[in-house]
């Protein structure tokens, strides 16, 4: 076990030093000087621009500026914004709010996904089974911000139940709709995966075995069948986690939220080298981090698996 | 089964070198046939591709559902309601909501369809070298792999989109989306060839003398595409939702392209007051994504052997 544990964790370090690299070489590549952009119309001298340059390291090499960031990221200093603001600052404001959004949509996928997944599974009817197929066939097929959109129409604008932005408040209350819209698409996958999961395991061996010693339905469904369905499931939304803080993105434009996706999109807007890959490197930190404990979670609730073995 | 074992028994004296090509094609045309089979008498296959084909007949021939020009956009017909002469309103600027949303599907279709070509190309040759040799190979394209499959699709596709000059071009956007489009095509490919690749078939293959890119290409290719069509499918869909969410951020096509993703992000002004102009772009797009879904599940049940029963 911790024999795989630790080769696991020795394959995210090329993972981490390729995605890095790779966002980085792209922000090196952007056309434009983002020195001469901080100053809008009227430039200073190009001295000045040369002191300003060096304190970035924007006068050396590609390969040089590369490390200059990795070797400050491994002792999590990120360096300064343009405007002076330390990056870890920009990251320690914006990533609880993302997070909490996150969180916020994972608790929806567990509730509205797993919960609607276990009786459609359940349910012999086919009418409603049908029914909740195509809503999520339909949910998956609009865009995130169509969504959004028609959610602010008629829950904020129309029935005035739920707030239409965030902004600067940041509770429960102003973050439900968002979170919503954000699991929708992930809502739907979980149903679908959660229900054909269920299905599965009802017309198992074992389970005619479990009924055959005479069990009630009851325990046979929560004891045996959900026990055995949830696992994929569990590792599904797991995993999500890492794609729900990237994909935050358009959520947050959609509610006017200061999340780091927010951040990121300004600052690839604004071709702020540092920042984009600083923020890309905690989020892709996130991600592994999320499927490293998920994989870890499976080896450990599933016997079958051997790993490290193979 | 017992259909499926005929395909194996050759004539007695079939010539030996032929018996390697003759079973396999037997073996994967009758494959295909019997998904043809099965996928015409699926309602959903006829009602999807139907919507497919008129869409597809909006982006070939806008000529044949509009003659208006949908850049021409007199400001003085601004938020008009429908009439006979606008029959699904005009816009905030004054342009004509019909010949828009016809004048979108060509975009749409071409970005979803061509990413999707280019990406499942690209995914299906890295998959099958990854689970043909296996190796260092694997390991190296594994790896670059879980490096691709790690970045925020849609934040690494706007810094891609930030290197190109604004141009209405919709190549930009197919070249942007494929860079991360061959990745699950790739992933399922390579597990698809792992397991096929320890099928008797292919014992025997090799064991007649079969090169490996004979192997590789005519016994495992084949057999392990399936589910890699069907989803490639569904991704059409998939793509087509990511172009509309980047035209949303401001990223996509220029404003001289008409696309229903910035349609869809310009109606929002005017969303309290003339909700029906958001109404009809996002219904065009969620109809066309959900008939790519449906084509693409039927495809799946036809190709997938264990639905059959």
């Amino acid at each position: 076990m911790a024999r795989y544990i630790g080769l696991r964790i020795l394959q995210t370090i090329p993972v981490i030093i390729g995605t890095t690299f790779l966002i980085y070489a792209l922000v090196f590549a952007m056309p434009g000087d983002p020195v001469r952009a901080m100053f809008g119309n009227h430039p200073p001298s190009e001295a000045a621009m040369a002191v300003i340059r060096h304190e970035f390291h924007l006068d050396e090499p590609f390969i040089m500026q590369y490390l200059h960031f990795l070797y400050g990221a491994l002792t999590f200093d990120f360096g300064k914004t343009f405007q002076g603001r330390a990056v870890s600052d920009v990251i320690a404001t914006s990533l609880p709010i993302t997070a909490q959004l996150a969180f916020l949509a994972i608790f929806f996928e567990i509730l509205i996904g797993v919960g609607l997944g276990i009786i459609v599974g359940v349910k012999k009817g086919k009418i409603f089974d049908n029914f909740i197929l195509m809503s999520t066939l339909v949910i998956i097929s609009i865009p995130t911000f169509v969504l959004g959109f028609v959610c602010q129409f008629l829950f904020g604008v129309k029935m005035r139940i739920l707030p239409t932005t965030v902004g600067n408040y940041v509770d429960l209350y102003h973050m439900l709709m968002p979170a919503l819209i954000l699991a929708g698409v992930s809502v739907s996958y979980v149903i679908r995966l959660t229900r054909s999961q269920v299905r599965d395991n009802m017309n198992a061996d074992y389970v005619r075995t479990a009924r055959a010693k005479g069990l009630d339905n009851k325990t046979v469904i929560l004891k045996h069948v959900l026990r055995n369905s949830l696992l994929p499931v569990i590792t599904y939304i797991g995993a999500d986690l890492g794609a729900l803080m990237g994909g935050a993105v358009v959520t947050e434009a959609v509610f006017n939220i200061n999340g780091i996706g927010h951040q990121l999109y300004s600052a690839i807007a604004k071709g702020e080298g540092t920042l984009v890959v600083s923020l890309v490197t905690v989020l892709v930190m996130i991600y592994i981090i999320a499927n490293l404990i998920v994989d870890v979670l499976y080896a450990v609730l599933d016997p079958r698996i051997r790993y490290g073995k193979s | 089964m017992a259909s499926n074992i005929e395909h194996f028994v050759a004539d007695y004296d079939t010539d030996l070198s032929q018996v390697d090509e003759f079973h396999t094609e037997k073996e994967v045309t009758g494959l295909f046939r019997e998904a043809l089979a099965i996928i015409i008498k699926n309602p959903l296959f006829w009602i999807s591709s139907v919507i497919i084909l008129i869409l597809g007949s909006m982006a070939l021939f806008p000529g044949l559902w509009t003659s208006t020009d949908p850049l021409y956009c007199p400001i003085g017909d601004s938020n008009l309601p429908a009439s006979s002469a606008h029959i699904l309103g005009t816009t905030l600027q004054g342009c004509d909501v019909y010949a828009r949303v016809i004048d979108g599907a060509k975009p749409s279709l071409a970005i979803g369809i061509m990413t999707t070509i280019i990406g499942t190309a690209i995914g299906v040759l890295i998959g099958t070298l990854a689970g043909f040799f296996g190796g260092v190979l694997d390991s190296i394209l594994s790896r670059l792999i879980d490096i691709f499959y790690a970045i925020p699709f849609i934040l690494a596709a706007v810094a891609v989109l930030q290197l190109f000059e604004s141009s209405d071009s919709i190549w930009k956007v197919i070249f942007t989306l494929s860079i991360f489009a061959w990745v699950g095509p790739a992933r399922l490919m390579r597990s698809a060839v792992l397991s096929v690749k320890q099928q008797e078939f292919i014992t025997a293959s090799v064991s007649l003398g079969a090169t490996n890119k004979r192997n590789m290409f005519f016994h495992i290719l084949p057999n392990a595409i399936s589910p890699v069509i069907s989803t490639a499918t569904i991704n059409i869909g998939a793509f087509i939702v990511a172009e509309s969410t980047l035209s949303f951020l401001g990223l996509g096509l220029g404003s001289n392209t008409v696309s229903w993703g910035q349609d869809i992000a310009n109606a929002r002004d005017i969303l309290v007051t003339t909700p029906s102009v958001l109404l009809w772009p996002s219904l065009f797009l969620a109809v066309t994504t959900l008939s790519f879904i449906f084509l693409g599940d039927a495809i799946r049940e036809a190709l997938d052997p264990k639905g059959r029963r």
